[in-house]
């Protein structure tokens, strides 16, 4: 093999390690993730279909034409209990407003929501409750402690066991 | 513009590593049957750690099998490694085929399912991350989940799975096991029909790269782990991550975008992948014409039928009252590549201006005008190799659209013309626009294929080398040694009148002017 051979050879043979070193660390490539540099509120839970019932006697006119027995003695309708979210930090209004309904009318309340905030020690107020005064007996949460956010850190603000919100932090 | 410019590159790109690794061996024409090669490696690798992965505990199994230092550690590196080289290897592939315009036409199918084999490639490799459940799937499962709730599938928002009021239920992680697992069945289909419109398809590299690109891959892995993050932790925003670039190479983007920009922008570009087939094919009245068989020549002979790289021939029963079957081309599946015109002993079939009739009137007219390159060497090749690229004389230089178009009594009459010798320049094997070219060129004068050499033909006269367009440097060493050779031989003697054979009387050209030959770069087709 002449000395030109080899040279080559050998060029090709670092090239090709080079080129698979190379997609390796392209593979392993570190990166820092900024969002970790605040902390993050997070609120999560979910409630079954809150609606409000309510029922009056049929009219005339939707008797009309129904056979005796299927008469109905009243007609009911279901309406949704419309939902009111409101995040404050430090006294500042993060959120107010309805909370939006997943799917149909009548299905459960979701809530998902996250909040990019500085770290350091915070007061968090949350309220979630019927919007109407008549929904009385509807479920409704509400919370307000103090926190000490680290980067990177999620406040999770959760229903507990008993249905009443709390907040646990990441470390 | 755009593929011109890639096209110089790759062109460029490959004449360099024809150089150092020698054309048969270059990588980058291999690059479809190493991403095949690839998939087998994650095949085999992946029924290893399925073994040892729990669904009920994914960082713990993957820390175990990472504590297994000369089993797991290694395996998951080369279960990883061959999944980043088929990414790498399939852009290659896919970026080839667009710059040599084999994209668009009877080759449609193949773009379109390499397009899904992408996707199922890809699909594959993030659901293989989520797997691990380290803060690199943590943070991939959150931006998928939130990337997935701004579209309408879902009635309530997946990303609360992530959220970490509860753990997170194990249907999740067996879905996602379902998912890594079911998808490679998908990727078999869709290679299936990637392939289905070619014949003989090529699906591994010859076993000296095979074996080359497997130990450098499990040798890599051996040295450098695959990379593993802390465990994920529902509670704690990932910091420091380590991204695999081939797969997670958008997370850093999109987690700062709104979910419709990066909706709108991976549309954009599939929507635009997807329709190259379109966007690339040429006006209609550049569209080279398919081939066509003639029915009066045709003995029924199969060869074209056989040879055909695309399946494009089938053979019919005669409906002239003569015996026996003739070919029939199917238009919809030629590329006019021309390689059957190089199969045809009666020149009856062919692209119009590209059977053998037509080559034959071309050359004798080429002698006609070049009188003084009979003593000499002459250059036949085709277009796209370095032949159309050379910049030496090019009265000795006579091209053809493929070195499988190029038939046999061409390189007769040229020697019996008074050439010194016959140097016929084809593209690198495993590169030729037309797939099969080379290879059957090769046959065809050194080893008795129809349409064959004829044997009266004196073979030290015929020389093939592989070249690249750019790789004059392997042109030029070829030459230089067939000079050599060709001066120790007696000079030549033309004959007085060359009769070639063609079976049937040669005015029958297939179309009066010779359609337009290929340039270097020009990729668009025959
Ligand atoms: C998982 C990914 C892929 C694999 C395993 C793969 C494999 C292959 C193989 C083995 C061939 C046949 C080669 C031959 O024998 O000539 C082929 C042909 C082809 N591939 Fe792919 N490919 C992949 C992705 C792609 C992509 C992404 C594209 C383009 C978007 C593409 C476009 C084509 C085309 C157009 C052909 C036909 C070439 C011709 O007929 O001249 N492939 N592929
Ligand atoms: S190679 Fe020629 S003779 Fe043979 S089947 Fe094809 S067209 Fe007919
Ligand atoms: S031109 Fe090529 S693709 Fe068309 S029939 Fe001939 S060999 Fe087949």
């Amino acid at each position: 093999m002449s000395a030109a051979t080899r040279a080559r050879r050998s060029v090709a043979l670092v090239l090709a390690i080079a080129g698979v070193l190379a997609m390796v660390s392209l593979s392993r490539l570190r990166w820092r993730n900024p969002d970790a540099e605040a902390a993050e509120l997070r609120l999560s839970w979910r409630i079954p279909a809150p609606s409000e019932r309510s029922c009056r006697p049929p009219t005339e006119a939707e008797l009309e034409g129904v056979l005796p027995h299927m008469r109905p003695s009243e007609v009911c309708t279901d309406e949704a209990i419309p939902y009111r979210l409101t995040v404050l930090l430090d006294g500042d209004t993060l959120r107010s407003g309805p909370v939006a309904r997943a799917g149909g009318r009548i299905r459960a309340i979701t809530v998902y929501e996250r909040f990019v905030i500085a770290p350091g020690d915070h007061r968090i107020t949350v309220g979630f409750a019927p919007e109407t005064a008549s929904a009385a007996e509807a479920v409704a949460m509400a919370m307000d402690a103090d926190v000490a956010a680290a980067p990177g850190d999620v406040i999770l603000v959760a229903p507990d066991d008993t249905g009443r919100l709390g907040m646990s932090e990441g470390r | 513009m755009l593929k011109r410019l890639l096209g110089r590159v790759l062109q460029r790109t490959d004449g360099w590593v024809d150089r150092l690794y020698g054309s048969k061996w270059n990588p980058l024409y291999q690059s479809g049957a190493l991403v095949v090669l690839c998939l087998a490696v994650m095949l085999v690798t992946g029924l290893y750690l399925i073994f040892f992965y729990r669904i009920g505990a994914p960082y713990e199994s993957i820390v175990r099998i990472d504590g297994q230092p000369w089993g797991g550690r290694w395996i998951r590196a080369l279960h990883r490694y061959a999944a980043d080289g088929a990414i790498v290897a399939a852009v290659v592939h896919a970026l080839r085929m667009f710059c040599q315009g084999r994209s668009w036409g009877p080759r449609a199918l193949a773009w379109i399912s390499g397009v899904f084999l992408v996707f199922l490639l890809y699909v594959c490799g993030l659901t293989g991350y989520v797997m691990v459940w380290d803060t690199h799937g943590q943070l991939l499962a959150a931006e998928g989940a939130r990337l997935l709730d701004a579209l309408p599938l879902f009635s309530e928002p997946i990303s609360r799975t992530f959220a970490g009021a509860d753990p997170i239920p194990s249907a999740f992680f067996f879905m996602n096991l379902f998912l890594h697992i079911a998808v490679p069945v998908g990727i078999v289909i869709f290679l299936w029909l990637h392939v289905s419109r070619v014949a003989r398809p090529v699906l591994l590299p010859p076993r000296p790269l095979l074996w080359t690109t497997v130990g450098l891959l499990t040798g890599v892995a051996l040295v450098v782990p695959a990379a593993l993050g802390p465990g994920a932790d529902l509670l704690r925003l990932p910091g420091d991550v380590t991204l695999d670039v081939f797969y997670t190479f958008w997370l850093p983007w999109t987690r700062s975008a709104a979910p419709g920009v990066a909706w709108l922008a991976a549309g954009v570009a599939s929507a635009v992948v997807v329709a190259v087939p379109l966007l690339t094919r040429p006006r209609a009245d550049r569209r080279p014409a398919p081939s066509f068989a003639s029915t009066r020549l045709c003995t029924g002979c199969e060869q074209c039928y056989t040879d055909c790289p695309y399946d494009a021939i089938r053979m019919v029963d005669r409906e002239d009252g003569r015996e026996g079957k003739v070919a029939l081309v199917n238009p919809a599946a030629c590329v006019s590549c021309g390689i059957c015109a190089g199969s045809c002993a009666p020149m009856g079939v062919g692209p119009p201006g590209r059977t053998g009739r037509d080559q034959l009137s071309r050359v004798k007219e080429f002698v006609q005008r070049h009188p003084g390159a009979g003593g000499d060497m002459v250059l036949v090749g085709c277009g796209r190799s370095a032949a159309g690229a050379w910049a030496g004389d090019h009265t000795r230089r006579f091209l053809v659209s493929c070195a499988g178009n190029l038939h046999t009594s061409v390189v007769e009459y040229l020697v019996r013309s008074g050439a010194r010798g016959v140097l016929i320049v084809a593209c690198p094997s495993r590169d030729c626009w037309g797939r099969e070219g080379p290879k059957w060129l090769v046959e065809r004068l050194f080893h008795e294929r129809e349409a064959e050499l004829k044997a009266r033909v004196d073979r030290r006269r015929v020389r093939v080398a592989h070249a690249s367009a750019f790789d004059q440097w392997s042109l030029e060493g070829v030459m230089d040694k067939f000079a050599t050779e060709l001066a120790r031989l007696d000079a030549p003697v033309g004959d007085d009148s060359i009769e070639v054979e063609t079976e049937c009387d040669l005015a029958e050209s297939s179309t009066p002017q010779d359609s337009p030959l290929p340039r270097p770069g020009h990729t668009s087709g025959p």
